[in-house]
């Protein structure tokens, strides 16, 4: 049962999953490109000395890249399900709701995870190639926050989404944006630079309680369609 | 029964704690609380302060006595700093007390000098360049070594990405050779070439001792610093200015602030008072004539001024209304029961930084329940079963009554559990 499930999620959001992989990569290959071209261009110690001081950072391109896939994989693999009620078989099915609605969640998150990590490998191994372990360290804490905002803005599309009622919908739909919010405080232009070096444990944490919500939303759907 | 209370709890607190976070936030945006703290100059001719109150647009400049100064009387008053514009007109006078005033020497001795609770608590760099202080050109050039002392002291060449080995033992012998303790818990230094002359870096090591480091003709030259006894060192500013009085300021861990005269690495403090490097902003404001440290704490500020030897010559308090006593600032302690950030002026890690302003906001919660069981009763829902919204509003407020919308946890009075959807 289990496996037809994630074989139906799979034929909705393939397109959309290969579609975004391509995107991903195609920003991280070209961060890498202009990476490989700086060095060959511009005195390294100069591009170091940015790097090492946590500004200008040459990989910035990426930074809203993961929230635009979390975003649209939730649009597409949810919006389905709620336009014409689909997702009364789903519920439907001889399996508990409570599972096949975290099957379906954890369908979505697995596939983000799948590229944003690829993204990652391909990222922290080429800047290593370039920088000492030191500087790649920073490159990954300042990258991480980004990369789980992606999670956070799919998780929150997908409650609002089984959400039945619009006016829990615009509630929950503004806490999602300022949770994802705090994961974006690290480089404001002009102003102070945070980090999230102290804290980032805590930003992983709250992806658990926020991800079975659904269930939640999942529970009024079902009270309110029968 | 058990899961779903689980769930709401859930949903409750990350709608709250969004709330605690963006309902001021947007608040104190909507009202802000604009203040002055006066701004204090010493006056050479007058040998008083000059008190500048109001915001720019207002201001109006005094001396102890009450008597008022047109700005134009006041650049007169304090030459030592507004000499740009009375050359503009042809007054600067030759000398004051004794100090012969010439552009390039004013020039020179004009400087401020900064520390910011937030540049203390603050992201180091993963790595710094190891300038060569005496190089054999005209100016500085940007190194191809970045270094950092970890297990030892790594260089590392930005072109290749290899440690120098052999570079690395010399420094880390260097320093291994004046009982320097790996690793260094912090470093201080102007990673620049833009700057007239570089005097490398101050490192604090492992056991809190303190070590001047710099490349000089591309050897390791390392000099340990003489802290008094319990001295632990926070932060340093270290100032390459062609002054050259001192390497540059720093404060310790028991709140005073130290200079470092230049060539004699000799200590002179600097008797400050009210300082917490945690939340203060100090700043040191140079002239040819003296030194004036400006301590701001909130809305209070503590000035002392110094001569050129470090000697007191007067201080000066002051404050003004508290962001907490003005209406506006009372209002808020009514509506938000605590606030929520991860960021703080404080520091730039991003971390939970809660904050309660007293506890007028009990009154507006149970107000608020009130109104809430008010409701119940009168769309007749059964209130034994509401226990859960009364609490969460009981306790979080304002904020309370935004998850308790989303929750709508109320069931009508013999009914089957089934909510009023």
């Amino acid at each position: 049962m289990l496996k037809s499930l994630i074989y139906k999620e799979w034929l909705k959001v393939r397109w959309t999953f290969i579609g975004l992989a391509l995107i991903n990569f195609f920003v991280i290959i070209s961060i890498c490109v202009s990476l490989a071209n700086a060095f060959s261009m511009v005195d390294a110690s100069k591009i170091y000395a940015d790097t090492a001081a946590m500004q200008g950072l040459f990989y910035f391109d990426f930074r809203y890249i993961p929230l635009i896939s979390g975003l649209l994989l939730g649009i597409v693999q949810f919006y389905p399900e709620i336009n014409s009620s689909r997702i009364k078989l789903t519920l439907h099915l001889p399996m508990k709701e409570s599972k096949s609605l975290m099957s379906m969640q954890l369908f979505g998150i697995g596939a983000l995870v799948l590229i944003f990590l690829v993204d990652a490998i391909i990222l922290l191994n080429f800047s290593s190639k370039y920088f000492p372990s030191e500087i790649v360290d920073g490159i990954t804490i300042t990258i991480l926050p980004w990369i789980l905002s992606g999670l956070v803005i799919y998780i929150f599309v997908t409650i609002v989404f089984v959400e039945p009622s619009w006016s829990r919908r615009v509630i929950i739909g503004f806490t999602g944006l300022a949770f994802v919010d705090v994961y974006h405080l690290g480089t404001i232009f002009g102003g102070t630079i945070y980090t999230y070096s102290r804290s980032w444990w805590m930003f992983v944490l709250f992806l658990f309680l926020i991800s079975p919500l659904i269930l939640w939303s999942g529970n009024n759907y079902k009270r309110g369609v029968k | 029964m058990k899961k779903t209370l689980i769930l709401k709890l859930l949903l409750a607190i990350v709608i709250i704690a969004m709330a605690s976070i963006y309902l001021p936030e947007f608040y104190w945006k909507t009202f802000p609380h604009r203040y002055y703290l006066p701004r204090v100059a010493y006056s050479p001719i007058l040998n008083d302060l000059l008190i500048t109150k109001g915001d720019f647009k207002k201001a109006r400049i005094l001396d102890l006595n009450g008597n008022s100064y047109s700005s134009k009387e006041y650049e007169a008053l304090v030459p030592q700093t507004a000499f740009a514009q009375l050359v503009f007109i042809g007054q600067l006078p030759d000398t004051v007390n004794g100090v012969h005033f010439t552009v390039p020497e004013l020039r020179k001795n004009l400087f401020r000098i900064n520390f910011e609770s937030a540049e203390i608590d603050a992201i180091q760099f993963l790595m710094y360049p190891l300038i060569e202080s005496k190089p054999n050109r005209a100016s500085l050039s940007f190194p191809h070594e970045f270094f950092c002392i970890k297990r030892e002291f790594q260089v590392v060449d930005s072109r290749t990405n290899l440690v120098l080995d052999n570079m690395s033992s010399r420094y880390s012998l260097a320093l291994i050779d004046r009982g320097f303790k790996f690793p260094a818990k912090e470093m201080f230094g102007n990673p620049t070439t833009r700057k007239p002359f570089d005097e490398g870096y101050f490192v604090i090591d492992n056991e809190d001792k303190f070590y001047h480091i710099k490349r000089i003709e591309d050897e390791p030259f390392v000099r340990k610093i003489n802290l008094p006894d319990g001295v632990k060192v926070v932060h340093m500013v270290v100032a390459e200015r062609d002054l050259r009085e001192f390497y540059g300021f720093f404060v310790t861990e028991d709140n005073r602030l130290f200079m470092i005269e230049n060539n004699t690495y000799n200590l002179v403090e600097l008797p400050i008072s009210d300082y917490n490097y945690k939340t203060s902003l100090l700043s040191i404001n140079a002239d040819i004539l003296y030194r004036r440290v400006n301590i701001i704490n909130d809305n209070k500020i503590s000035v002392l001024i110094l001569d050129r030897n470090y000697k007191v010559i007067t201080t000066f308090k002051d404050s003004v209304t508290h962001k907490d006593e003005t209406t506006v600032g009372q209002v808020a302690s009514f509506i938000f029961p605590f606030t929520l950030q991860f960021t703080s002026v404080n520091s730039q890690y991003i971390n939970l930084y809660p904050s309660i302003n007293g506890f007028n906001f009990i009154i507006v919660n149970i107000i608020l329940s009130g109104l809430f069981l008010l409701f119940l009763i009168i769309r007749k829902f059964d209130i034994k079963s509401s226990i859960l919204p009364i609490a969460i509003i009981l306790v979080t407020g304002i904020y309370g009554v935004i998850a308790v919308s989303v929750l709508r946890d109320f069931k009508k009075k013999n009914s089957t559990g089934v909510s009023n959807e």
